[in-house]
């Protein structure tokens, strides 16, 4: 053999083995970690807690005119009950070597630390609440806390669950609540704005009194949201804001260990945990961002749970071996158009009627939310905050858009098919953004009815932050509409308003303003009833869909992907519950 | 040699500066205000104040002229600030450290993988034109220059880790994770040296001094291997350092369908949130990758090659 033949063959060997040598030795190790932290060495399980009920009484002996009626958060039971929890305990035995949980998840990329606004930690069984949002209805429910009292419009007595230590071993008493509250308000200024806490008082070990600016009959449900989870505030401020991890500030059964961002979440068992000794060593929860990838991993064995499914993946799943799908069957999401007021086109109402009715919303939401995936958004807010008979959304009728149009002086003139006035064509601009696959779908699906109605519609999908921008007259938006579990606050917040109708302007990307709604959002003030505020939400959700002021499409439920060694989980419709104590990993 | 050498060098600046000049007037016409995804991804689902959305536009710098801009961004990356991330808040320029090894290590094994297969394929598709070998070369030739990179890795993940259970569809950690990834950023790259080859030798082959080569009575294996081979890999020393460029794109692709944590999924992660620094770093940084890589590629071939040496210093 010639010799360059011999030299170029030795020469790709010796780079071939170097390769594989510099893999073996780099993929041993892996990247460095943002954060990194001890676990606490696991100790004695802690008692079970009593049995819990949330309560809010009457404020008969305020004087007040108002009177705040009772169980405005009506009793419930945690959804991980005493008995549950003590089989999960069970299931975990000393003896036994606990399994891994690997999990896909989309995102990595937000802060650990809950006061941040950031999910990873609730998501993944390491922070919790004083309340949580109940699986069956969305109300708040006691987690941390054991029962909440409302003393008065403006002054509400939390008690405490004992028995709860934080990863740092420390205990969660009265003084620790109030002072995770107090860091709340001082690290997340919006958040300290809707609680409206004036003061707080420590009235023993295990039971804490606040005090509001102005009456907050919803207080509970308002510390459930992620900004509020129970954090030790003092290791937290200690270890800085680089090194949450470190101070072991959570009291959640899963202990975060190791956190790259963008990459993965690793945990321990907290086998200190309030709730009994969770069934798993661990959880391994990796960001995996594209869906396909995802769903292929969770085939390929690679992952045992994959988060955010797509209708197709559900269907595959469903259809192979040892793979579910698993959904609470609720939609908490809504995926909507925001309608622009100020552009000009669709300041028109009776275009922006036309639109509304050229559009069949009921068929896109078949598509980008099939059954079993999600259902049609016929309103903003899905049957399980409020439940409107009599109220709904434009239907779809292509003849009355075309009678509207011709209305409003657009017919066309030139043959063209489509509509136009004083020579100047009807045109639209759908924007959205790529990262929720339901709004490109979305979008082009409108363009080709609003083009068999004569209007002209351009799709623009770029990115989310455009919304603020004037160019566009319909923008595809996907967002969470069960927040605090107060069906006027979700309302509020679309409107740009909040839940006592204050504040004009945030989050109102369509620039919608009416004088008839600010008044009925404000009767809410300092109503408790849950179906009182029930009544108001549809009361505004009828003039919101009677000026298609918002195009809402589908409310998206929350899809998971499982193989069958998973156990004990239980989907919760809002995005915020994922891992608790009870999933377990069978061998 | 040192002259051309210092020519290259001396316009490496200028390119730089225009590659990034270029990048940065296009990430600023992009729509959307950076204050403002500063502001969100800080305070989440809050409103926005005005106040504070034009307090945080002076803290960015933002509230500049464009070149001014331009020229701060540029005095600090010479001094090695690539400023910080608008999502993370850490420097750029560690967020690029921290994830070229995983890419140097993807790109490493894509490309060693290409010349193993692209160099021997070539040679031998061109020895023996229109044989079996040679058409099962072409075809992979052209599935890898027609395929795109994300159709392939999803068929390697379906074929490899979903139906054999053979390997891992997905991270960063063991040598068998690299195999697939390697695989479908290798194909492209691959397709192009070994059809570039191929057409080398060929040409090589059909040359007056490997006439003579012949007429003197040598083997033909000795004619290929002796006095043509050398001549015919030339090109593709050049093409190799191109391929880096293609292999870098392909890797922003690749790395977020394998979830490996390189540069490619920094990137991609980066442009969805408008993380205008880490873009305008990355694609710095790569610059300057590719061009000193295709400089050593040049330097390479002039080594390899005394016409081309010569011929230059002569000039």
């Amino acid at each position: 053999m010639p010799k360059l033949m011999r030299q170029s063959i030795k020469l790709l060997t010796l780079m071939t083995l170097a390769l594989l040598l510099v893999l073996a030795m780099a993929c041993g190790a892996p990247a460095a970690s943002t954060e990194n932290a001890a676990v606490p060495a696991a100790t004695e399980p802690q008692a079970l807690p009593a049995a819990t009920t949330v309560q809010q009484q009457a404020a008969q002996e305020t004087g007040t005119s108002q009177q705040p009626s009772q169980a405005t958060a009506a009793s419930e039971q945690p959804a991980a009950s005493t008995t549950e929890l003590e089989q999960a305990s069970a299931s975990a035995t000393d003896d036994v070597e606990r399994p891994t949980l690997t999990a896909g998840v989309i995102w990595l990329d937000s802060p650990l630390d809950p006061v941040e606004g950031a999910w990873a930690a609730s998501q993944g069984g390491m922070a919790e609440n004083l309340f949580r949002l109940s699986a069956a209805d969305l109300s708040p429910e006691p987690w941390l806390a054991t029962e909440a009292v409302q003393i008065d419009p403006m002054t509400w007595q939390i008690e405490l669950r004992s028995g709860v230590r934080f990863h740092n071993r420390a205990v969660m008493d009265a003084d620790a609540v109030k002072a995770s509250l107090e860091r709340t308000i001082r690290l997340s200024p919006g958040t300290g704005e809707r609680l409206a806490i004036a003061s707080m008082e420590v009235k023993d070990s295990h039971t804490v009194v606040i005090n509001t600016t102005d009456a907050r009959p919803t207080l509970p449900g308002l510390l459930t949201t992620s900004q509020t989870a129970i954090v030790d505030a003092a290791a937290a401020d200690a270890a800085g804001e680089d090194n949450f991890l470190s101070a072991g500030a959570l009291t959640g059964p899963y202990i975060p260990t190791e956190y790259i961002h963008k990459e993965r979440l690793s945990s321990v068992a907290n086998d200190d945990y309030w709730g009994g000794k969770p069934p798993l060593a661990g959880i391994e929860n990796i960001a995996i961002p594209d869906t396909n990838s995802r769903e292929l991993a969770l085939q390929a064995g690679d992952i045992d749970f994959a988060i955010n499914i797509s209708p197709e993946g559900v269907e595959r799943f469903d259809t192979v071996p040892d793979l579910h799908s698993r959904t609470a069957g609720a939609g908490t999401s809504v995926v909507m158009w925001w309608v622009n007021f100020e552009r000009g086109t669709l300041s028109d109402p009776l275009v922006r009627q036309a639109v509304s009715h050229a559009i069949d919303r009921e068929s896109i939401a078949g598509l980008v939310a099939p059954a079993g995936t999600g259902s049609f958004a016929d309103l903003l807010l899905p049957e399980a905050m409020a439940s409107c008979p009599g109220v709904a959304g434009p239907e779809y009728d292509p003849q009355r858009a075309g009678e509207l149009l011709a209305q409003a002086g657009y017919i066309d003139t030139d043959g063209d098919g489509y509509v136009d006035k004083d020579g100047q064509a009807l045109e639209i601009v759908i924007g959205g953004y790529p990262q929720r696959f339901q709004l490109p779908i979305m979008a082009e699906a409108a363009q080709a009815m609003l083009g068999e109605a004569g209007i002209r519609a351009e799709v623009q999908i770029t990115e989310w932050s455009v919304v603020k921008e004037p160019t566009w007259d319909l923008f595809g938006w996907y967002n969470n509409v069960v927040d605090a579990g107060d069906p006027v606050l979700n309302v509020s917040k679309f409107v740009g308003l909040h839940a006592d109708a204050s504040d004009s302007g945030a989050n109102n990307y369509g620039h919608y303003s009416n004088p008839e709604l600010v008044g009925i959002i404000a009767q809410a003030g300092d109503v408790s009833d849950i179906q009182q505020r029930k009544q108001i939400a549809c009361e505004a959700l009828a003039v919101v869909a009677e000026e298609s002021a918002l195009l809402p499409v589908a409310h998206a439920y929350m899809m998971y992907g499982v193989n069958e060694r998973v156990s004990g989980f239980e989907p919760h419709p809002h995005r915020l519950y994922m891992f608790d104590d009870r999933i377990g990993l069978s061998e | 040699m040192a002259a051309y050498l210092i020519r290259r060098l001396a316009t490496l600046p200028l390119l730089l500066l225009g590659i990034s000049g270029v990048s940065f007037v296009l990430l600023n016409l992009a729509p959307g205000d950076p204050a403002e995804i500063v502001l969100r991804q800080r305070n989440p689902g809050q409103a926005l104040n005005p106040t504070a959305v034009t307090a945080m536009r002076t803290e960015l710098g933002l509230d500049a002229p464009l070149p001014v801009q331009y020229v701060r961004w540029v005095s600090q990356a010479i001094a090695g600030n690539l400023g910080r991330s608008y999502v993370t808040e850490q420097p750029v320029a560690r967020q690029l450290a921290r994830r070229t090894v995983p890419t140097a290590l993807l790109t490493a094994a894509a490309l060693t993988l290409a010349l193993l297969v692209a160099v021997p394929m070539g040679i031998l598709s061109a020895r023996q034109r229109g044989s079996p070998v040679d058409t099962v070369a072409r075809l992979v030739a052209l599935v890898g220059a027609a395929a795109p990179s994300y159709a392939l890795a999803y068929g390697l993940i379906i074929l490899f880790a979903v139906k054999l259970s053979w390997l891992p569809a997905f991270g960063y950690g063991s040598a068998a994770q690299v195999v697939l990834p390697a695989i479908a950023l290798s194909l492209a790259p691959m397709a192009q040296l070994m059809r570039l080859i191929r057409a080398s030798m060929l040409e090589t082959l059909g040359q007056d001094y490997i006439r003579t080569a012949r007429a003197k009575g040598l083997s033909e294996r000795t004619v290929a291997f002796g006095h043509a081979l050398r001549n015919a890999l030339l090109p593709a020393i050049g093409a190799t350092g191109v391929s880096l460029g293609y292999l870098l794109s392909g890797a922003v692709i690749v790395e977020t369908i394998f979830t490996w944590p390189g540069l490619g999924q920094l990137m991609v992660g980066a442009a969805l949130a408008r993380d205008y620094p880490v873009v305008q770093g990355f694609v710095t940084y790569i610059a300057v990758v590719v061009l000193l890589v295709n400089l050593i590629a040049d330097i390479a071939l002039r080594v390899a090659d005394p016409r081309l040496r010569f011929g230059r210093e002569g000039m």
